[in-house]
């Protein structure tokens, strides 16, 4: 067994969803030590796609250190037919390549009104790979949950007034993905505050858990509150998300969304499921 | 009839800017573990860490309390304000084939 494939045999795939970074030194800061934790795929909040690609080329000419955009991936997507073969091909890829990092640009969208969030969609859809909604007004909330254009529901665990049974029966409807960010379990300063987030993020996941969609992010502020995907498993469970349920949660849906958006830039996409497989004749 | 109490061997890595001493991960752990679960909980852990070399450890616990020690695992962020990730890399039901794996890291790095 070579070593690759040893430090291979004892890794799980895993993504940070959430990231904000001040700089690009920041940034490579948290490059490296996901490198150490084996996370694969980062969600860069407020780097455009074109940003990612200038860093990626900045980076690539002073140092070795592997590190693409997650639409290095389409290439190889793009010849699969089905949306399974198409995320099987891109964990295969991702597999291959044990020493990159994928990045890709997010955007959350704070929309207090849903003028303003149907202006800002219209603006930041097309520059960024994931779109991410967070907003306190639920009925704000509710209008993003059937729009398209949205990848995520962003819901802070500490905030059970911005989530009720409507808001939730919505995001089944429309298949909406969920977001929780777990940063209050390592923000609450005494027993108390780390109770009440405890208590409000139990109440949250029980609505949550038997029927939606839903991802876990850390949405680390600093590097070392990266955490891997089986600590984000064992970090649900702290707050009555079971360990076998939240196995997709970690890895799978958010890859699933990505390579969704990729499939969408392709010049063959018109819509969900309807692709062009021919020319057209005369 | 007297259950049998199974032990979990927990191979773990850390990650700080500096090198930490096992005496401070001890410490910090125990009082994580009793701030989460509280004592009678703490007391049926069985916790023990066993060795600790170079930023991998092995630290053993009772098969019921795997999953506490992995969420308190997950939950230290910092030991006396040095940033610290702390994550499993293998759990084992023997010390036999725990060990191996720390020895096959250790090769690795």
């Amino acid at each position: 067994m070579s070593i690759e494939e040893k430090k291979n045999k004892f890794s799980v795939l895993s993504c940070e969803n959430f990231i904000e970074v001040k700089d690009n030194d920041d940034l490579l800061n948290f490059i490296e030590i996901s490198k150490k934790l084996c996370i694969k795929l980062l969600g860069i909040e407020n780097y455009e796609k074109k940003k990612i690609e200038y860093f990626i080329q900045d980076k690539m000419k002073t140092s070795h250190d592997e590190i693409r955009s997650i639409s290095s991936l389409f290439p190889q997507i793009k010849e699969c037919d089905t949306i399974d073969d198409k995320i099987r091909s891109a964990i295969k890829a991702i597999k291959n390549s044990s020493k990159t990092t994928f990045l890709f640009s997010r955007k959350t969208l704070r929309g207090e009104t849903i003028a303003n969030l149907k202006d800002d969609l219209a603006k930041y859809r097309k520059r960024f790979d994931v779109i991410s909604v967070v907003s306190d007004n639920l009925e704000v909330a509710k209008w993003a949950t059937h729009d398209r254009r949205v990848d995520y529901l962003t819901i802070g665990i500490s905030n059970k007034e911005a989530v009720d049974e409507g808001l939730i029966s919505l995001a089944k409807q429309h298949n909406m993905t969920l977001e929780l960010c777990l940063d209050s379990l390592f923000l609450s300063s005494d027993a108390r505050n780390l109770s009440s987030t405890i208590r409000s993020a139990k109440k949250i996941t029980n609505l949550i858990v038997k029927r939606n969609k839903f991802i876990l992010t850390v949405r680390p502020t600093t590097p070392y509150h990266l955490r891997t995907s089986q600590q984000l498993r064992y970090l649900g469970e702290l707050i009555g998300i079971p360990f076998n349920k939240s196995k997709n949660a970690v890895f799978n849906e958010q890859l699933t969304i990505l390579v969704s958006n990729l499939t969408k830039q392709s010049e063959k996409y018109v819509f969900n499921g309807v692709e062009i497989v021919g020319e057209k004749s005369d | 009839m007297i259950d049998d109490i199974r032990d979990r061997y927990i191979v773990y890595k850390t990650v700080s800017k500096e090198v930490l001493k096992l005496s401070n991960i001890k410490r910090i752990f125990w009082q994580k573990y009793q701030f989460l679960f509280g004592i009678t909980k703490t007391t049926e852990a069985g916790l023990f860490f066993e060795e600790y070399k170079d930023g991998k450890g092995l630290l053993r616990c009772t098969q019921k309390s795997l999953k506490n020690t992995l969420i308190t695992m997950s939950l230290i962020s910092e030991i006396n304000s040095i940033p610290i990730i702390m994550f499993p890399i293998y759990i084992s039901g023997t010390i036999k084939k725990a060990k191996s794996v720390i020895e096959q890291m250790f090769r690795i790095v």
